[in-house]
């Protein structure tokens, strides 16, 4: 097995990119997208009705499934102006990850805004960690990718893997791969933790400096 | 016996060319008869495509533009010209009735339609002859090629047979008609529009294997570096090539009798060889055509020597008519094209319904092993021994860290070296991967709620039921997500649902109406474990603790 880390880490690493680029591209549209749904969800009963209907049919949406639907159904690419744009197998996993994310930011977004209307600045700055959590978790889920044959972590382990000879190695190779991600999901949560003890802090600092 | 076949085989080469002068015979026979004829007659109004032909001194070909070793157009920039085995025939064909060529580019979606709008004459352009396409255009027999449907994959990657195809990733081209094997065989498929995207996927790593005509890899093969890196694993599904005409009529004939002729005196083989492409097919037609015993006494061919047209045909379902009275009626009224193909063959509805199948039972066994992993690995992380609990939290931490696909694919790498891996144990495979991954995260929020009532109660003990129920929020969110991560599976070759439509897709071409269907489905299948869940929290939180549980909390 250890014949093949040379070969096989760079592209893992690279697949890692692909992994942190989808995420956060998925986070920004959900930000994009679910920042203007919270804010309808804690408007008025008659737009939080429609907006409510959106949240609850994405939150319902399977991302794996809509991933191959997009793949499907979307246009190979796109003109704007002079401009040819390819839309590939990364926009259809980009695509179905926000639905993911748009739901949480909407969701997590208007218990935010109704926190930050009520004073309670403690709850509404949770949203920042939160954020951080959402990160982190469509990195994981970026690993369906794979099935659309986008080059991302899992891809090429699985790849790697096909070519070991034996069981042992390729337990060995996935074993490793796991701990990979056990430690950077670890490590991210652990950021979002101190984040927000950091953010807990400074606000009762803030309060504690107002009395 | 034997030795007197090998001997016979050996011969065969030696003999005279016996059956080519009697069949060559026969067509300057016809040809001549057809050029006295459009000599003396009215050239305004001739009598069939043949004598046309003649009349005009011009016969228009339709020819492949993309396929190398066979029909490759250069840029105009370069001056458009042809070449490859079918343009060398298209060639010989004017040369033989002495009349100038138009050469027409054709694709495989255009080139019947382009010929029976009499845009061409003749078509030499990769067309297997089947049984469907005979109803539509006439096939000059014998056929000037074969391919057969090959599945190319790394050298490095072992493939013994079909059953190890299951769970990889093999790239198609749309409207492949072998796909079902493949689907059979539990392989996942991705799919192409064109086949030079499906080789730069292969060559980029993007899919395990590729499956295409024999032909189509031929030139990648005459790559060192491709041959270097692929070679071919399996193959499936003789099909013979025909030039094709629009009518069964003289021109048809003709060439009836000019390709026995160009098989026996090898011209056909020639071409091949000038071409770099396989010669196989052609050396064993050379062999069958020599033989007087192939032709009756007119020097026509007998049709036992005639290699048969594949049956493609797709069986419609008893309730197809209906199906399209359907989508008719609701075009005509929306202007929507709705197209269902999953309901219109018998065999895209057999795949159909397995998939529902499949999917139901999926959903329902991932639910249950959610549930019973939650339980199980929470009574160990609540348990007041280290040695049971430590353990379990490592392992139940390395699984909430680790991407389900990556589990999946960690279950299947074990499954299928100890077990013969089948849709059974892929789907038994899913359901435990799917539950266990879920319960990881759902018994760490048991082993969190009951830490946090041990620590209001006054010495620390509290039942494991009170836990659990208030757990219960978080227990039934792990309960939808296993619902909507269970088309996972498709990955390791469940034939649920997605894989099913998928393969449906492959072979009929249709996709958007397919897709809208799947995501329709798993969408209801998930709302309606939401809806479930909810009904089961809202009973929770009526009912009151029992004493098991520990009563009411002080």
């Amino acid at each position: 097995m250890i014949e093949i880390l040379p070969e096989f880490l760079p592209r893992f690493l690279a697949g890692v990119a692909v992994n942190l680029q989808i995420a956060a591209l998925s986070l920004l549209l959900g930000l994009l997208l679910g920042g203007p749904l919270a804010l309808l969800l804690a408007a008025g009963r008659w737009a939080a009705l429609p907006a409510g209907g959106v949240v609850a049919a994405l939150r319902a949406a399977p991302s794996f499934v809509v991933m191959f639907f997009l793949l499907n159904v979307l246009p190979k690419e796109v003109a704007l102006g002079g401009l040819r744009i390819p839309l590939g197998g990364l926009t259809a996993v980009v695509l179905a990850q926000a639905v993911y994310a748009v739901a949480y930011v909407a969701d997590n977004g208007v218990v935010a805004l109704r926190a930050q209307r009520a004073g309670d600045a403690a709850t509404a700055v949770l949203f920042l960690p939160g954020l951080a959590r959402a990160f982190f978790v469509l990195v994981m889920a970026s690993a369906t990718a794979a099935a659309v044959g986008t080059p991302e972590a899992v891809f090429v382990t699985l790849r790697a893997a096909e070519r070991l000879p034996s069981l042992g190695d390729r337990v060995q190779l996935f074993l490793l791969v796991m701990l990979f991600f056990t430690v950077l999901l670890r490590s991210g949560f652990a950021a979002v933790t101190l984040l927000r003890h950091r953010l807990e802090r400074r606000l009762a600092e803030d309060a504690a400096l107002a009395t | 016996m034997r030795a007197l076949l090998l001997g016979l085989l050996l011969l065969l080469p030696l003999r005279p060319a016996a059956a080519a002068p009697a069949a060559a015979a026969l067509a300057e026979r016809m040809l001549a008869e057809a050029q006295a004829e459009a000599g003396s007659r009215d050239c305004e109004t001739p009598a069939d495509a043949l004598a046309r032909i003649l009349c005009q001194g011009r016969i228009r070909v339709g020819v492949r533009g993309n396929y190398p070793g066979f029909g490759l157009a250069q840029p105009a920039a370069l001056g458009e010209a042809r070449s490859g085995y079918e343009v060398d025939l298209a060639r010989a064909i004017a040369g033989k009735l002495g009349v100038g060529l138009t050469l027409v580019g054709v694709t495989p979606g255009n080139r019947i339609a382009l010929l029976l709008e009499d845009r061409v004459d003749l078509l030499i352009a990769t067309m297997g002859h089947t049984r469907l396409r005979d109803g539509e255009v006439r096939f000059v027999r014998p056929h000037y090629y074969r391919s057969q449907t090959v599945v190319v994959g790394d050298r490095r990657l072992k493939l013994p047979d079909w059953d190890a195809v299951r769970g990889r990733t093999v790239c198609v081209t749309l409207g492949a008609a072998d796909t079902p094997t493949l689907s059979k065989h539990g392989a996942r498929l991705l799919i192409f529009d064109s086949p030079q995207q499906m080789l730069d996927a292969l060559r980029l790593d993007i899919c395990t294997l590729a499956m295409h005509d024999d032909t189509f890899f031929a030139t990648s093969f005459a790559d060192r570096a491709f041959n270097a890196r692929f070679e071919v694993k399996l193959g499936i599904s003789d099909l013979p090539w025909g030039m094709a005409t629009a009518q069964d009529d003289r021109l048809a004939a003709l060439l009836d009798q000019v390709s026995i002729a160009w098989h026996a005196e090898g011209r056909f083989l020639d071409a091949a060889r000038r071409n770099h492409i396989g010669t196989e097919f052609l050396e064993e037609a050379r062999l069958v055509w020599r033989d007087p015993a192939c032709l009756d006494p007119a020097g026509a061919a007998r049709p036992d020597c005639l290699a048969a047209p594949v049956d493609t045909a797709i069986r419609p379902t008893r309730f197809a008519p209906r199906v399209e009275a359907v989508e008719d009626w609701i075009e005509a009224r929306t202007g929507i094209d709705l197209n269902l193909p999953m309901l219109k063959s018998e065999a895209a509805y057999g795949m159909f319904l397995r998939g529902i199948g499949y999917s139901l039972v999926l959903v329902g066994g991932a639910l249950a092993a959610t549930l019973g992993f939650s339980l199980l690995f929470g009574a160990a992380l609540c348990a007041r021994g280290g040695a049971l609990r430590l353990p379990v939290r490592a392992a139940t931490t390395l699984l909430q860290c680790s991407p389900l696909v990556l589990l999946l694919f960690f279950a299947y790498a074990v499954a299928s070296t100890l077990l013969p891996y089948t849709a059974g144990v892929a789907l038994v495979l899913a359901i435990l991967m799917v539950g266990i991954y879920n319960a990881s995260y759902a018994s760490h929020a048991i082993a969190e709620a009951h830490a946090a009532l041990a620590a209001r109660r006054p010495g620390g003990r509290v039942p494991f039921r009170r836990a659990v129920r208030a757990a219960s929020v978080q227990l039934m969110s792990f309960l939808v997500n296993a619902t909507k991560g269970s088309a996972i599976a498709s990955m390791i070759g469940v034939p649920e649902l997605l894989n099913a439509l998928t393969d449906v897709t492959s072979f009929t071409s249709e996709r958007v109406m397919t897709y809208s269907v799947l995501l329709g489905f798993y969408a209801l299948l998930v709302m309606l474990v939401v809806w479930l869940t909810r009904l089961a929290q809202r009973r929770l939180d009526r009912a009151p603790p029992t004493a098991a549980e520990g009563g009411a909390l002080a």
